[in-house]
């Protein structure tokens, strides 16, 4: 009795410890994708994006000469 | 981690594009004003010494010379800065001050002055018009130098990014179609500047502004042209709302570069009409960049 709880146990401690595994390589896929598509979607999100400030003016060219007149 | 990339990309709007040559171009236009400034003050001093010398009156121009001395001086400080809206504030208010002069100088001459007086002036003023057109033919060359480095230093900004659209295989010709035109643009500068006159150089920049503001609307056809397929086939979150405002800000764009449609001629509405499309414009760039937080928070 005592060597089947043993081994029900350490059945029990290997299922978890490859569970665990298994969910720790999916944890790291699931990363790795999302590290993939973000760079995709930064890349394509940058596209969107214009200078909005406006061109030199020639402003300094209109004022007058007081006097010339 | 879209924190981080929100981040990202405001910090890559942070770091926008900026043109080598705007100080160079703000300090030749400043250099312009100062000859102009300069022209007032003589002009000014000149009249006074004739009043003292004919017996006349004139009016107290110390408030008005203290007046163009700081606003000229904050002109030159947004120059050196190479701060455009700085600049302009600064230049209207320096326009304003040399037109309160020009009005009091006007005002005064209406007053009674003798003959003598008013041949002092005239004689005077003779020599100051020499002074003030070599002074400004000095700023036209340096204007000129300083208009062509920046345009050209636009011209290279612009094919660096058509070069990059092409990459991924957005169709660039409209972009490519202003770029020629801004080629264009810079062989016209030069006689313009050649001709000293201020309305043959605010027609370059008049047509320079015009341009700019196409291609960067030309621009945002191309990235939405390219974009929109790719977000279709894709599964951001946002992807119905980002597909419906793409399309409505295409064709808004569409619209307006037809409305604006560039011209090598400028005739004397030119300005107004970029006055208006730059209005226009600028609320659909504004429409444009918020397409990036919407696509970024569906990721």
């Amino acid at each position: 009795m005592k060597k089947i709880l043993i081994a029900l146990l350490l059945i029990s401690v290997l299922l978890l410890a490859g569970c665990a595994k298994r969910g720790e390589a999916q944890i790291q896929q699931n990363q790795t994708n999302q590290s993939g598509g973000s760079q995709e979607d930064q890349s394509l999100g940058d596209l969107f994006n214009i200078d909005t400030d406006k061109p030199a003016e020639a402003g300094g060219y209109s004022v007058p000469a007081a006097g010339e007149e | 981690m879209k924190k981080l990339i929100l981040l990202l990309a405001l910090a890559g709007m942070a770091f926008a594009w900026t043109n080598d040559a705007l100080p160079e171009v703000l300090d030749a236009q400043y250099d312009y004003s100062a000859c102009n400034v300069q022209f007032a003050k003589d002009f000014v001093e000149m009249r006074e010494a004739c009043a003292e010398t004919h017996g006349e009156t004139v009016f107290d121009s110390s408030d008005y010379i203290s007046d163009l001395d700081d606003s000229l001086a904050d002109v030159k400080d947004a120059a050196d800065d190479g701060d455009g809206l700085q600049f302009n504030g600064a230049m209207w208010t320096l326009r304003a001050e040399m037109l309160s002069l020009g009005a009091a100088v006007v005002g005064d001459a209406l007053t009674n002055k003798s003959a003598d007086f008013r041949g002092c002036v005239l004689g005077g003023t003779d020599e100051l018009d020499d002074a003030l057109e070599s002074c400004r033919s000095d700023a036209f060359q340096k204007g000129k130098t300083a208009a062509t480095d920046y345009v050209n230093n636009e011209l290279e900004y612009a094919n660096g990014q058509i070069d990059d659209l092409d990459g991924l295989g957005a169709d660039t010709s409209g972009m490519q179609t202003v770029v020629d035109q801004g080629e264009a643009l810079v062989d016209d500068i030069g006689p313009a500047f050649d001709s000293e006159d201020p309305a043959e150089v605010s027609k370059v920049y008049q047509r320079h502004s015009r341009l700019v503001l196409l291609f960067r609307l030309e621009k945002m056809v191309a990235v939405m042209d390219y974009a929109e397929p790719i977000i279709e086939a894709g599964s951001n979150r946002n992807k119905d709302e980002l597909l419906d405002d793409m399309a409505d800000l295409r064709g808004d764009t569409v619209d307006l570069l037809d409305e604006c449609e560039y011209s090598e001629t400028v005739g004397s509405d030119y300005g107004l009409k970029n006055l208006g499309c730059w209005s226009e414009g600028l609320a659909l760039m504004g429409r444009f960049n918020s397409l990036q937080a919407l696509y970024l928070g569906g990721v």
